[in-house]
């Protein structure tokens, strides 16, 4: 009854108002926003009427979906005023058209100039600073009645990405060590507000007095997932890039330490001396293609302090003391020979005319120097000229034992005679294993009636009931293996067991 | 020595009461001496017998261990052991260059030698190897398992001399097998 009565006052006031009222079209716009990448901003939606009544619009919206997310649509203003509701029709998270009006209450109460819905969207991290991002409104329509939509006019809006206000800062942190020592400092990152995801730093000094040691990602880099990326050139490093591949490429980088940088003061750089590492270059990214150079922040120093370091120029670990220096730690003084590492005490000395250990000697062994194991060369050291190894002709033990009286020829040990194994028993096999020796088993393998002290025919049953089985074999008799070897494929018994039987075969046993 | 050995040394002990002078016995002293052999005959059904196998020369016999077959049907054995005991002033054993069997597998182990190295009895066996080898299949008739060779001992004359089977018995025989000798030997 209500909603009647108030169409028909909203149709006398149409008709009140004549044609002109149809004249003029209402204006929806849109305000402008800014924000940094990664922040929310509100876009404003503003009614301007015309003398138009407007009970309720309507507008879609296209707009860059992978640099602003649509976040929230809140009603305010004049339409808040006029008891309006918003609906946000979104797909996929993506706003696709907005409503105001009103299905209660105030559907026909008009909307008056003024604010209307409040659109929030968030800026992507990896939005380019400086770039804009157009939040295009189209289809605009006004309803005067509930069957009276007509089109509006469409503003669009602008999202302005703010560079930073202040850009991030990065400088080299200072550090002190001794002459010879290993020193670290720490390439640190401010960001002041900003949302870099990578740096590049140019790193310059004296390469006489330090050396380049390593670069290791420093925690706030690392926490965001990055990499520390070092550019060295002939030893000398030349730039820092810490940035991540990965999943975690745009990852904002917070305050901290971006790299560790070691560096060796040179063992004859003076105490008391400060070593300035320079940083130029310094650049940060916060999209793919969004580089900004900016100035650096404070250069490295390094405060040269204590006493010099021994030097170890070949990096043995046994360094060339004097009264003026101190070995590095971990490091022993009573070097000889500072340019080959395989000359320290303690080396092993070897054959070559050269004092290895720093004994003093050289060559300190002699011959022993060139014990080649084998006791058919006789082995001799030639100082520089090396080992020699000449063949001798001394008596010599080939390991059989089943061999006697070898003797060396040609560098290796042979020859000799056969060691007997005849125990002297008529019914035994006997033989010779070159490892253990004599070795012996009874023949005489049957033992009943006629057979019982004497090897035959049935004997020989025993080895033919067991003749061309091997180990494992449900025929295989060990007893029959006459040569008694263990392992396959001599363990078989085979023609050498016949052979070894033979021998003994027709004799008595006593 | 058992029971058997006993009977089989007194039955070819007694050989040379009951046999005549064969082969090419003495003709009054007018012929050279030869060798001759005389023995009982066929082996007879699942028996081992003694019998000659010819004059190789005139003081070298051959004599043959011939298993006789059964009577009907087959006979399976693996093999046989037996001594051959001769008198060693009359004969000298002559030794094969290899022994073999005509009647087993060309693989069987054969061993055939002097009893501790010395005259006067021959110890030999044949035996087929494994239980993989099938046993021999002996069908009737006559079979030889081994020849051996004797010659008279130098210088020796003699009458007929017997040579007899000891410690014999077969491996693995499918019926009894006898063992018997009536061989005899002479040089005169």
């Amino acid at each position: 009854m209500r909603k009647r009565a108030s169409l028909l006052i909203a149709s006398l006031l149409l008709l009140a108002a004549g044609p002109a009222v149809f004249s003029q079209t209402p204006i929806i716009a849109m305000g402008d926003a800014s924000g940094f990448p990664g922040d929310e901003v509100t876009v404003r939606l503003v009614l301007s009427t015309s003398g138009v009544l407007v009970i309720a619009t309507e507008s879609a919206f296209t707009y860059d979906t992978g640099r602003l997310t649509f976040v929230s649509a809140s009603v305010t203003g004049s339409a808040l005023a006029a008891g309006k509701s918003v609906d946000a029709t979104v797909s996929g998270g993506v706003l696709e058209k907005l409503s105001v009006y009103d299905a209660g209450s105030n559907w026909s109460t008009p909307i008056d100039d003024g604010d209307m819905p409040l659109l929030r969207f968030r800026i992507a991290p990896t939005a380019t600073p400086g770039s804009l991002l157009t939040v295009l409104m189209h289809d605009c329509t006004y309803t005067i009645a509930p069957t009276a939509t007509r089109a509006a006019t469409c503003g669009s809006g602008v999202v302005f990405v703010q560079v930073a206000a202040n850009a991030p800062a990065i400088s080299l942190g200072n550090a002190s060590g001794a002459p010879g020592a290993n020193v670290t400092l720490a390439l640190r990152l401010a960001t002041n507000g900003t949302l870099p995801i990578a740096t590049e730093t140019t790193i310059a000094y004296e390469t006489s007095k330090l050396t380049y040691v390593s670069a290791a990602v420093g925690s706030a880099a690392a926490a965001a997932g990055k990499s520390v990326d070092p550019s060295v050139v002939g030893g000398v490093l030349q730039k820092v890039a810490v940035y991540a591949t990965g999943g975690s490429w745009d990852t904002p980088i917070g305050d901290g330490d971006l790299a560790l940088i070691t560096f060796q003061i040179g063992a004859a750089v003076a105490p008391g001396s400060t070593l300035t590492i320079s940083i130029s270059g310094c650049k940060y990214t916060v999209a793919p293609a969004a580089t900004t150079e900016v100035t650096c922040g404070s250069n490295g120093t390094i405060s040269v302090s204590g006493a010099a370091v021994c030097p170890d120029a070949d990096g043995d670990a046994y360094a060339v003391c004097s009264a003026g220096c101190s070995p590095a730690p971990g490091k022993q003084c009573g070097d000889c020979n500072d340019g080959n590492a395989a000359v320290h005490p303690n080396a092993t000395e070897a054959c070559n005319g050269i004092d290895d250990n720093c004994d003093t000697v050289i060559d300190n062994g002699g011959p022993a120097l060139c014990d080649d194991g084998n006791v058919c060369t006789t082995d001799a050291c030639g100082g520089a000229a090396g080992c020699s190894h000449l063949n001798n002709a001394l008596s010599c033990n080939d390991g059989n034992t089943c061999t006697l009286n070898e003797t060396c020829s040609g560098g290796t040990c042979g020859g000799g005679s056969a060691r007997s194994c005849d125990d002297a028993k008529a019914c035994t096999a006997d033989v010779c294993d070159p490892v253990i020796g004599c070795m012996t088993q009874t023949v005489n393998m049957a033992a009943a009636e006629f057979s019982a002290n004497r090897v035959d025919g049935r004997d020989l049953i025993v080895l033919a009931d067991a003749y061309n089985s091997c180990p494992n074999d449900a025929r295989y008799d060990a007893a029959a293996n006459l040569d008694q070897v263990s392992t396959l494929p001599g363990a078989c018994i085979d023609g050498t067991d016949f052979h070894l039987f033979m021998n003994s075969f027709g004799h008595s046993c006593p | 020595m058992t029971a058997r050995s006993l009977f089989l040394l007194g039955f070819a002990a007694a050989l040379p009461l009951g046999l005549g002078c064969g082969g090419g016995g003495s003709d009054g002293g007018t012929s050279s001496p030869e060798i001759a052999c005389t023995d009982g005959g066929a082996a007879a059904a699942n028996a081992v017998a003694l019998t000659c196998g010819g004059a190789t020369n005139g003081t070298t016999e051959q004599v043959d261990v011939v298993l006789g077959g059964p009577a009907a049907g087959t006979t399976t054995l693996r093999g046989l052991n037996f001594d051959v005991m001769y008198d060693p002033a009359k004969l000298e054993y002559v030794p094969a260059v290899t022994d073999t069997s005509p009647l087993f597998s060309p693989n069987a182990l054969v061993a055939v030698t002097l009893f501790n190295g010395q005259p006067g009895r021959v110890v030999a066996s044949i035996q087929e190897f494994g239980s993989v080898v099938a046993p021999v299949s002996v069908g009737t008739g006559q079979h030889v398992a081994l020849s051996l060779s004797f010659r008279r001992a130098a210088g020796a004359t003699f009458g007929p001399t017997p040579l007899a089977l000891e410690n014999a018995e077969a491996t693995a025989a499918s019926a009894p097998i006898g063992f018997g000798s009536a061989l005899a030997l002479s040089y005169q």
